[in-house]
């Protein structure tokens, strides 16, 4: 039987409304609006019709699949004629020179087909075993700057290379005529074929008797405090050589030697050879500074002091060992500081010519005192030696200052720049920038339209180093040679050259320094063109050092010299300024290098940002965030001195002086838009620059003008103001914990003393764990615990591993550049380095320790949760360990076992392999990783807008920095230390093509190579003989985290500081 | 038999010591095939005259006057300024052919070894091509007929469908009965379907499984270029220089020595022997001028004028693979055409393999390494023997030690 209920649609239904019926006729119960739509008159013009649509549709979507498969035509060009020694696919090493007016080192430039695209220090031949710092190993990048100056230029428009030669000969010679005065401003030109240029055009513009031309040298960041009181005390105006690997004893006041001060990179290395516990004796290293800084982080003992302070310290030194030894003392009283310098005058006089005493300040007074209190000890002839000069910082403060007056007075009518940027580094820039409206003529030899080149008349732009013959002598008795690795990208021209054909030589340069090398070696050395050749290849060549002698020191030098720091020391205000230099961008030189700004800070652990340190009580007291991170920005505060005003957000320092402050030199370049380079501007969070008033605005405050005239150029400010403005800035670092909380699994240390009498158990225990065994609690050792079975790498084939020595790392941050460089890592800029998405394969992690131990807890009866909170703060004064972290290749590692598509493996050979291809973005890698090193690709950082101002690798030069040997990640693949695995393959291809085994020292990683100290080394732990096995298996070797089972391939050397009782212990 | 209870440490001593010695002494003599391959056989042949005499029975021919032999080879010009009767008769007669002979920086000894190589030459037997080697089927064009013939059956089995229809309407007509207007095809399809269900399941599975098979197979060979073989700037061809005058692979490609890549030769290296022939047997003088004019070679001088040539890569691999000819050629001793196939039967440069991950394991999974070849060896099998017995079994199980067992299927080899 069929239903005969009926189902209304609604009341309206039931009823059978004239509404609903009326509705029920259609189809749609809103109103359809037919006749506009049809009545449009677009549609009839239409030509596409709906079969027509379809058909492109079905059209593209076919086309575009096919498209996807077909192949893309790729051109192979070969040479015409093959350099004999350019082989495709293989890379080809020259040996340079750098000198940028700061840093020297011998280098070697890798170049594949032809481009330089990574550089090392040249360790066999070069000057100082050839250290690098991080700005050098970076410095290939600034090759391929796409902001680079392309041509000659005059006021902006192009002009030819002839017609800036006759315009500015023209020029000269009308100034000649007209009596008016034609300057040459250099920073200090280490190159003395060079200077015999500048001195040719010199003589040509002055020929007998006038002297309408001459040479002003100045240094973005002076000396000339030490060559002047070198100057009174000896008579000889200039900087000596210090040997630190000689000094038993090193006391610095505010010199951070081994990142900024002078030669840093020779010094570096020399104090690696000191530092090493095992050696014949260990220095010790006393600091005193008022910013913690990489060198004071390194010290055994370091106080924090006042920057007025500085001079009382170097004459309580001076004095008590005056009266030790009997000799005059300078009328100071030094009472106040007296207690903090017991120590380092007890090592001291130890150690008399066998140390070291050095001052980081530009007041000729303290180096005056440091001068006496080194002749004191005997070091003059030995660890210092003012016979075999360094020929870098000569400039001269006064002859600037002089240059800018003339300038004002309209007395200059050429002024002719070259290798400095004075409108941006001289503290009376603004000053300098009038006067270079009153020059008629004014030339600059630069790379890039800067603050300098923006205001000249003629840009006349030079070779980058790797484009340029050059011939440099560091110090005396030693040059070097720079040789280009590749043709100039650009319509770009040597200064020399420009230098020479003015003054009327013709001669190419790299003929002149032939010609010079040939006229000054002595002939008895043999043939010139063997000689010449021997030093191409070595990059060096070695005149024959002068025998370092004492020195008599000048008792008058000292007259003035206590009132001198009296006056100092009674003048402090409030606030104390010091301006220091940071590891990556040191006098601002390189500051558009992007390596470079993401570049942690050694001891902040800040990226792309300039900042004004202070001590943590000093932040609290002005509230002022003290902790940073993702979320929590830093206070913005101002800093005023001499009516000059400072922005800067403010990042609380352990270790820093209280009552002080800190900023940086070398930020806020390119403040009024010029094109210096990408990375020198601030992006936002789209990555795009971030414009005000439409100009970018540049990473940091120009902090030059803060320093202070006079004599000497002075990087100290005795009274200043800051101020909290009430605003916040977010601030990016790699690093927000500041302490090790006690914990020995990660990070052991020990003090010289004990590691000599004692025990491996005393300084470095086996860690053990608790296990139950018959029903007892049973102490064994990690490596009998184990989930996995034993890897089969132990002893067969090979077994790569590294071990880092902590004690002898420094923190310098040269091989996170260096492998930057090596392994194409990715720079991705503040935003994503403050979401804790930063690339670094390797980092250095930077731990305080704290006032707060276990032993104090139990004293003080303190409870857990009391005294875990109080470990995390640091000590005022803390002690600091520099540990670098990369990808430890265990053997049992953690992110193995989880990948769900097998993409990270062990490889038979002990490295953790890491396949980007099979990769699909877990990240469960990551999370198992006990170490934290495995990098994430968020973005494609190498097409993606967001990085288009800061990676390099999308920028159409930039890329060819890139090693053709490592892959470029793409988005969505977890990367890694990869133990640079193309350089194994290479090294172990070597040594079967020789059918020999691999030699141990063969094959380094990257980071290995950079390293000034040798603090890395890397090897085949397989090979019982090979340095990597003697240092694993040593008493300070330890594996982080041992207890968590992953047997690391990495071993660390347990860090011994130098400490208590006596040296030499 | 089970080698490895043969095996104990003092025989294992005595073994290397004895292969230290033979390796030795193998390396202390020169390899005369090695350096003729390198050295002389682009102008010169063991057994025939090339561009250069046959090389063959030459002490023979010099006997008594050898030290003249060695002048010439190591420096002609010299030899020739000495006035040597039997060196201005070799010049007269060859210069004409080859121009004057390059200078060899060989010592005496390497030269010895060369010509006792020339002696002992004999030609090799003609390939026979091996069985059970991976041989490439050329797709055929059956397609064609399939298609031709389908076309046949439809138009076939539409004129019975109407011949049928006549047939029908005639009986019915004969029978008296209503004309009946034609089913249409799509309903007679149906109709049909729908009376043989289970047949149609079986045919529309059959035809999904043989769809999906064949995309299967066309998405597989996405991004294989098999056979890829473009045209090039040049018509060059390999089968005149490396197959009629047999110049080493390696003469013009020298890349392989020493780097990953090949190269495609620099065209200096043409010229080693364009400089004297200008005119090819294919192309007479077209192709080589190309050369010139790239060059810019007037005949006799350089201008200056240069074009470099666009060759079109035929070997593309994808950026995260690492392939290093150096290691295969050189280390792993593989012969070219292992890979490349017989080049002296093409004209210019073709894929001769697929290149897929696949193919690489196929011959790492396989390929054996005469683990006595070098020292580097050596000593990873001496670790083996000290710490890695369990090991050392697996690998005397089958007898050998493949590219695999010493980690050649391991990621990192080729990806970083």
């Amino acid at each position: 039987m069929g239903t005969t209920k009926k189902y209304w649609a609604g009341v309206e239904d039931l009823h059978q409304t004239p509404e609903f019926l009326e509705r029920q006729s259609k189809e749609f119960n809103e109103e359809i609006p037919t006749e506009d739509f049809l009545s449009d008159d677009r549609l009839g013009s239409s030509t596409t019709g709906r079969r027509d649509f379809l058909k492109y549709l079905g059209f593209s979507v076919a086309a575009a699949s096919l498209a996807a498969c077909e192949t893309p035509v790729i051109k192979a060009i070969p040479y015409l004629h093959k350099p004999e020694d350019v082989n495709p696919g293989m890379a080809t090493w020259y040996a340079s020179s750098y000198y940028d007016g700061q840093d020297f080192a011998s280098v070697l430039v890798k170049t594949r087909e032809g481009r330089p695209i990574h550089i090392k220090g040249n360790s066999k031949y070069g000057l100082f075993k050839g250290g690098v710092n991080a700005r050098i190993n970076a410095s290939v990048l600034s090759l391929y700057d796409s902001e680079r100056l392309t041509h000659p230029s005059k006021g902006g428009e192009e002009i030819s290379w002839d017609q800036a030669d006759s315009d500015i000969m023209t020029a000269i010679a009308s100034a000649k005529a007209n009596g008016k005065k034609v300057r040459l401003l250099s920073n200090t030109v280490a190159s003395p074929t060079t200077m015999l240029a500048i001195d040719g055009l010199m003589k040509s513009i002055n020929g007998e008797d006038r002297d309408t031309a001459s040479h002003i040298s100045y240094d973005a960041v002076s000396y000339y405090g030490i060559s002047a009181a070198n100057e009174k005390s000896f008579g000889k105006n200039t900087i000596p050589s210090y040997y630190f690997n000689k000094a038993k004893s090193i006391v610095s006041i505010a010199a951070d030697f081994l990142g900024n001060w002078l030669m840093s990179t020779g010094y570096a290395v020399q104090y690696g050879e000191v530092r090493n516990p095992n050696g014949e004796w260990m220095a010790r290293h006393h600091q005193f500074e008022t910013v913690m800084s990489m060198t004071g982080s390194n010290a055994d003992y370091r106080s924090a002091i006042k920057p007025s302070d500085e001079g009382l310290i170097a004459v309580a030194i001076h004095n008590k060992i005056a009266s030790a030894i009997g000799a005059e003392k300078i009328n100071v009283d030094t009472s106040s500081v007296d207690e903090l310098v017991e120590g380092a005058v007890s090592d001291l006089l130890n150690n008399k010519g066998e140390s070291l005493v050095i001052s980081g300040s530009n007041d000729e007074s303290i180096q005056l005192v440091v001068n006496k209190t080194n002749v004191l000890l005997g070091n003059y002839g030995k660890t210092i030696d003012l016979d075999n000069p360094i020929n870098l910082f000569k400039g001269n403060d006064k002859e600037v200052e002089t240059l800018v007056s003339e300038m004002n007075a309209g007395d200059v009518d050429v002024l002719i720049v070259y290798g400095a940027n004075p409108s941006y580094s001289l503290p009376n820039a603004t000053d300098f920038n009038t006067g270079l409206e009153k020059v008629k003529t004014s030339v600059y030899f630069g790379l890039y339209a800067d603050e300098t080149g923006s205001r000249t008349l003629y840009n006349l732009p030079d070779n980058h180093y790797l484009e340029a013959w050059n011939d440099l002598s560091p110090m005396s008795g030693e040059y070097a040679l720079a040789q280009p690795a590749i043709s100039p990208l650009y319509n770009t021209r040597q200064a020399q050259e420009s230098i020479l054909k003015w003054g009327g030589n013709d001669l190419s340069f790299y003929d002149y320094i032939r010609e010079t090398w040939d006229y000054y070696i002595p002939e008895e050395e043999g043939l010139f063109t063997d000689i010449w050749n021997k030093a191409l290849l070595r990059g060096v060549y070695h005149s024959g050092a002068q025998a370092a002698t004492e020195m008599v020191f000048n008792p008058e030098a000292l007259n003035g010299v206590a009132a001198s720091i009296k006056n100092v020391s009674s003048s402090a205000g409030n606030w104390q300024v010091v301006l220091y230099q940071k590891t990556g961008i040191g006098n601002g030189q390189s500051a558009n290098n992007p390596w470079l700004q993401e570049l942690p800070d050694p001891v902040t652990k800040v990226t792309w940002d300039n900042y004004l340190t202070v001590s943590l009580a000093d932040a609290n007291e002005m509230g002022a965030s003290v902790y940073l991170g993702e979320q929590d920005p830093a206070s913005l505060a101002t800093l005023s001195v001499n009516g000059i005003e400072l922005t800067l957000p403010v990042v609380a320092v352990p270790g820093q002086k209280s009552g002080t402050v800190g900023v940086a030199l070398g930020y806020g370049r390119g403040g009024n838009g010029e094109k210096i380079g990408k990375a020198a501007y601030q992006t936002g969070e789209d990555g795009q620059h971030v414009i005000v008033d439409g100009n970018p605005l540049p990473v940091g405050a120009n902090a030059y003008p803060i320093v202070g005239l006079g004599n000497t150029f002075s990087y100290r400010q005795y009274s200043a103001e800051l101020s909290l403005t009430g605003n916040h800035y977010p601030i990016a670092l790699t690093q927000t914990h500041h302490t090790i909380m006690d914990r020995d699994s990660v990070m052991r240390e020990t003090t010289l003393n004990i590691y000599k009498t004692s025990d491996r158990d005393v300084f470095n225990p086996m860690h053990t764990l608790a296990v139950h065994e018959n029903g007892k609690m049973v102490q064994k050792p990690v490596k009998e615990v184990d989930l996995w079975a034993e890897h089969p790498v132990e002893g067969v084939g090979h077994r790569w591993g590294m071990s880092i020595d902590l004690s002898t790392c420094i923190g310098c941050s040269s091989c996170v550049t260096a492998c930057h460089s090596e392994n194409n890592v990715p720079v991705v800029g503040k935003d994503e380095v403050r979401r804790a998405r930063d690339m670094h394969w390797l980092r250095i992690d930077r731990y305080f320790s704290s006032e707060m131990t276990k032993d104090i807890a139990e004293e003080d009866g303190l409870g857990k949760v009391e005294m875990y909170r109080l470990m995390e703060v640091p000590s005022n004064n803390p002690q600091t360990v520099h540990m670098p972290m990369m990808c430890q290749h265990c053997n049992h590692a953690g992110c193995e076992t989880v990948c769900p598509v097998a993409a990270t493996t062990h490889s038979s050979e002990g490295l953790n392999q890491m396949t980007y291809n099979r990769c699909i973005g877990t990240r469960y890698c990551a999370n198992n990783c006990p170490y934290k090193v495995r990098r994430f690709n968020w973005f494609n950082y190498n097409a993606y807008d967001k990085f288009s101002e800061v990676n390099p690798a999308q920028d159409s030069v930039a890329r060819m920095v890139l090693n053709p040997d490592v892959v470029v990640r793409s988005r969505g693949v977890m990367e890694k230390c990869s133990m640079c695995v193309q350089r194994i393959q290479e090294g172990k291809l070597d040594a079967k093509k020789a059918g020999e085994p691999v030699q141990d020292g063969a094959i380094q990683t990257a980071c290995a190579d950079a390293c000034p100290t040798h603090a890395i080394s890397f090897g085949d732990l397989n090979d019982v003989n090979s340095l990597v096995r003697k240092e694993a298996e040593s008493d300070l070797a330890y594996l982080a985290l041992e207890e968590v089972g992953t047997q690391p391939n990495v071993y660390y050397q347990t860090k011994v500081r130098n400490k208590n009782i006596d040296n030499n212990a | 038999m089970n080698t490895i209870r043969l095996i104990n440490k003092p025989f294992f001593f005595l073994f290397t010591i004895t292969l230290f010695f033979t390796v030795n002494a193998s390396f202390a003599q020169p390899d005369g095939a090695k350096l003729f391959k390198a050295n002389c056989a682009a102008c010169h042949k063991p057994d025939k005259d090339l561009v250069g005499p046959a090389l063959k029975g030459a002490l023979e021919r010099w006997e008594g006057n050898e030290e003249m032999l060695m002048l010439w080879v190591k420096n002609p010009q010299k030899a020739l300024e000495t006035g040597d009767q039997q060196v201005k008769k070799l010049y007269d007669e060859w210069s004409p052919k080859g121009g004057m002979m390059t200078p060899q920086s060989l010592n005496d000894e390497e030269i010895m070894a060369v010509f006792a190589y020339a002696d002992a030459y004999a030609p090799p037997a003609p390939k026979v091509e091996q069985g059970g080697k991976i041989t490439y089927v050329k797709q055929d064009d059956s397609w064609l007929w399939l298609a031709v013939l389908s076309v046949l059956l439809i138009t076939a089995i539409l004129v019975l469908r109407s011949v049928v229809n006549v047939l029908q309407n005639a009986i019915r007509i004969e029978k008296g009965e209503d004309l009946e207007s034609a089913i249409p095809v799509g309903d007679s399809i149906g109709n049909w379907l729908s009376n043989n269900k289970v047949l149609t399941f079986f045919i529309t599975l059959f035809i999904v499984i043989a769809l999906f098979i064949k995309v299967w197979d066309e998405a597989l060979a996405i991004g294989v270029y098999e056979g890829y073989k473009p045209v090039q700037p040049i018509e060059y061809s390999h089968e005149v220089h490396a197959g009629k005058l047999e110049i080493e692979c390696v003469y013009c490609h020298s890349g392989a020595l020493q780097s990953r890549t090949a190269m495609i030769p620099s065209a200096n290296v043409c010229m080693n022997c364009h400089n004297a022939v200008s005119e090819g047997p294919l192309t007479g003088t077209e192709e080589i001028q190309k050369i010139y004019d790239a060059l810019g070679w007037d005949g006799s001088a350089y201008t200056g004028e240069t074009t470099p040539i666009e060759w079109v890569k035929v070997h593309n691999l994808p950026d995260h693979v690492y392939f290093s000819h150096q290691q295969h050629y050189v280390v792993g001793d593989v012969d070219c055409t292992e890979c490349h196939g017989d080049m002296t039967k093409e004209t210019v440069g073709k894929q001769n393999a697929k290149l897929t991950m696949a193919w690489c394991l196929e011959c790492h999974n396989t390929m054996e390494i005469d683990i006595n070849s070098s020292a580097y060896y050596d000593e990873v099998h001496n670790r083996l023997l000290e710490h890695g017995e369990e090991e050392l079994k697996g690998y005397l199980e089958d007898g050998k030690i493949t590219v695999r067992e010493l980690g050649g299927f391991e990621c990192s080899k080729c990806h970083y």
